[in-house]
């Protein structure tokens, strides 16, 4: 009976042992992914903030003005129906 | 029982030791210690984005990179100095002075982009590495400088706006800084049991603006051909909704990019559309004749006798062109722009009259604009005109006012009398949720009749003005013409001069009000040989752009 107690007793001990070192492996692991993920949010946001930045600068007037540029469109290219119709008629 | 008593001094030993190390961390040496495990740290809100009408941005957020070099780690001073200098165009006597051997940490360059950093990053040396840096992003560069304006530093380098609505919306663009408080292991990871405390932070909020972006782009466009073409100094445009007085866009040339602020003087940041004081000249005929008619002293087709110049005591009013037509009809005295007709319609007013519809048109306030950095202008009090105060007044000089309180006042003219405040911001994003910003009026100024009245007489002055532009075919406009000489030293210097016009288009319901003015052009110093056309050539194009049918 006595032995059976403190059997009872050591292997409780090793059980909570066993559980902190758990505990301690299971932190460090959920330590690691909350850092994995804080990097990832930030590298994300970054990568946001670029995307952005590039879809609007092709929307922008000043890439269209450098686009027109290279390709030299001017006004002479322009279509001028609305100033005068008759162009709009001829086919 | 040998075993039992083995084990509890085992763990005696081991607590002792625990407390005695916990009594030195946190007793003995606290300060050292408590950095190590406690992470604080500030979490940066996003910057509010700034967008047009269209929801099209103007201004947006970047990080760009700041490169440093800690000294002491450096191996090679000579080959870093070398491939910093390859890479980033720097001189090698300015990166020598930089890397003080004898410092921790020099700041080497701002403002680096992505590709710049992974070029560097791409030589794997421990000698250097690079800060975030979060700054503003205009897609169309200077497009709305002056309406903008541009995000900077204080005195701490603690980013904040400057001018425009930058400056004005500082502190809904900018929003709440968040913190982070949390303990961490030896190698910087959250401990999971530890202590986590997370307020996140709050972004600025999004605002959208009245001004359209092509608008914008017409109106520059237009206005730096002119200012070449006129050899002008400078020159300005505002375009508004005469009905609500929601700006549709404003540019002041020369300007300035808002992303290298840095590369100009704090003069080029000035707009003066609302900055700046000028006297209007002919362009506040108008605004007087309208005071007259509401008062039912002149109707539009009274006769007026005039006959010549003007003595006001040891002063003679003459008409820009010295040319006198006997008897003309009011509406023919803002027809050929008559001083000497002014003068009779002032005398007819009166000077307190006068004085309380120039106070109630807004002259001598700020107008509320929302936009950093206006000025009231200035109106004499009336204690202290003299007799020709009262004569020169009524066709524009001895009064400043800046242009926004000029177009503030001709919308009243042609909107049904109401006085409306000026403003640039249509609605402010905060998430989902969206406040938008309604006209205001101000004061009732004229009645509708008065407004009626007085519209009709703009467009006759269009239609029968001396001076013939190229107007678009089918369309019908309003306005009026305006040359204010500059003040000198108490006296006018005739070659320098602030060319103006004043207009609407389609007059039956303006689309638009627009005011152009171009400061010391010196191929004309007149009105109608330089504002006048360009004003028409600014309107031919947005007619259009605004889908403004012919009538």
């Amino acid at each position: 009976m006595r032995l059976s107690i403190n059997t009872t007793i050591i292997g409780i001990i090793v059980l909570l042992i066993g559980i902190n070192i758990a505990i301690f492996i299971q932190g460090i692991k959920l330590g690691n992914e909350i850092s994995f993920y804080e990097t990832e949010i930030a590298s994300l946001n970054q990568e946001n903030i670029e995307s952005e930045q590039a879809i609007y600068k092709l929307e922008s007037h000043v890439w269209t003005a450098s686009l027109a540029a290279e390709l030299e469109y001017g006004k002479y290219n322009a279509p001028i129906y609305s100033q005068l119709p008759k162009y709009a008629r001829n086919k | 029982m040998n075993k039992l008593r083995i084990l509890f001094f085992f763990f005696l030993f081991g607590f002792i030791a625990i407390i005695i190390r916990l009594f030195y961390i946190q007793v003995i040496s606290p300060e050292f210690y408590s950095a190590d495990y406690t992470k604080t740290s500030r979490i940066e809100p996003n910057r509010g984005r700034i967008f047009d009408r269209n929801h099209d941005p103007i201004a947006l957020n970047q990080t760009k990179y700041r490169l440093f070099v800690e000294p002491k780690k450096v191996e090679d001073k000579e080959y870093l100095i070398q491939l910093l200098e390859d890479e980033l165009n720097m001189d090698e006597a300015t990166l020598e002075a930089r890397i003080d051997m004898t410092k921790d940490w020099v700041a080497i360059q701002s403002n680096l982009d992505k590709e710049t950093k992974e070029k560097l990053e791409s030589y794997s040396l421990k000698d250097f590495g690079f800060e975030q840096e979060q700054q503003r992003y205009y897609p169309e560069a200077s497009l709305a400088a002056h309406l903008v304006g541009f995000l900077g530093k204080d005195s701490d380098s603690e980013s904040i706006g400057y001018f425009g609505i930058e400056g004005f919306y500082d502190k809904d663009l900018t929003g709440l800084p968040g913190v982070l408080k949390s303990e961490r292991d030896m190698f910087g990871r959250p401990i999971f049991s530890g202590n986590q405390e997370r307020v996140e932070a709050e972004d600025g909020r999004d605002i959208v603006l009245t001004i359209d972006k092509s608008v914008q782009q017409i109106i520059k466009e237009h206005l730096k051909k002119g200012v070449e073409r006129f050899k002008a100094k400078s020159g300005c445009v505002i375009a508004a909704d005469p009905a609500t007085m929601e700006l549709l866009g404003l540019v002041c040339l020369p300007d300035f990019d808002p992303e290298h602020y840095f590369e100009f003087t704090e003069g080029d940041f000035i707009n003066w559309t609302i900055s700046s004081v000028y006297e209007p000249g002919s362009t506040f005929k108008p605004l007087i004749v309208a005071a007259a008619l509401e008062e039912g002293l002149v109707k539009p087709n009274d006769l007026f006798n005039e006959k010549g110049p003007v003595k006001i005591g040891n002063y003679t009013i003459r008409n820009w062109d010295d040319k006198y037509d006997g008897k003309i009809t009011i509406t023919h005295i803002l027809e050929k722009s008559s001083n000497v007709g002014m003068v009779y319609i002032g005398g007819k007013l009166g000077k307190e009259k006068m004085h309380e519809y120039i106070s109630k048109y807004g002259f001598g306030s700020k107008t509320q604009i929302d936009l950093q950095g206006e000025s009231s202008g200035q109106i004499k009090p009336l204690s202290a005109w003299y007799p020709i105060d009262e004569a020169t007044m009524p066709f524009g000089q001895g009064i400043s006012v800046t242009g926004i309180q000029l177009v503030r006042a001709f919308a009243s003219l042609i909107n049904g009398g109401n006085l409306m405040r000026p403003h640039v911001v249509k609605e402010v994003l905060e998430g989902d949720k969206v406040k938008i910003r309604e006209p205001e009026v101000q004061k009732k100024v004229l009645s509708e009749k008065t407004s009626h009245t007085i519209k009709n007489m703009l467009v006759s002055v269009v239609n029968n003005a001396e001076a013939k532009w190229h107007m678009p075919e089918g369309y019908t406009f309003g306005g009026k013409t305006g040359t204010a000489q500059i003040a000198v030293k108490g006296s006018y210097d005739v070659s320098k001069t602030i060319a103006s016009f004043i207009g609407f288009a389609p007059a039956e319901d303006p689309a638009f009000l627009m005011l152009v003015v171009i400061q010391e052009p010196e191929s004309s110093s007149w009105g109608s040989e330089t504002a006048a056309p360009l004003f028409f050539e600014i309107a031919e194009d947005l007619l259009i752009y605004l889908n403004v049918q012919p009538s």
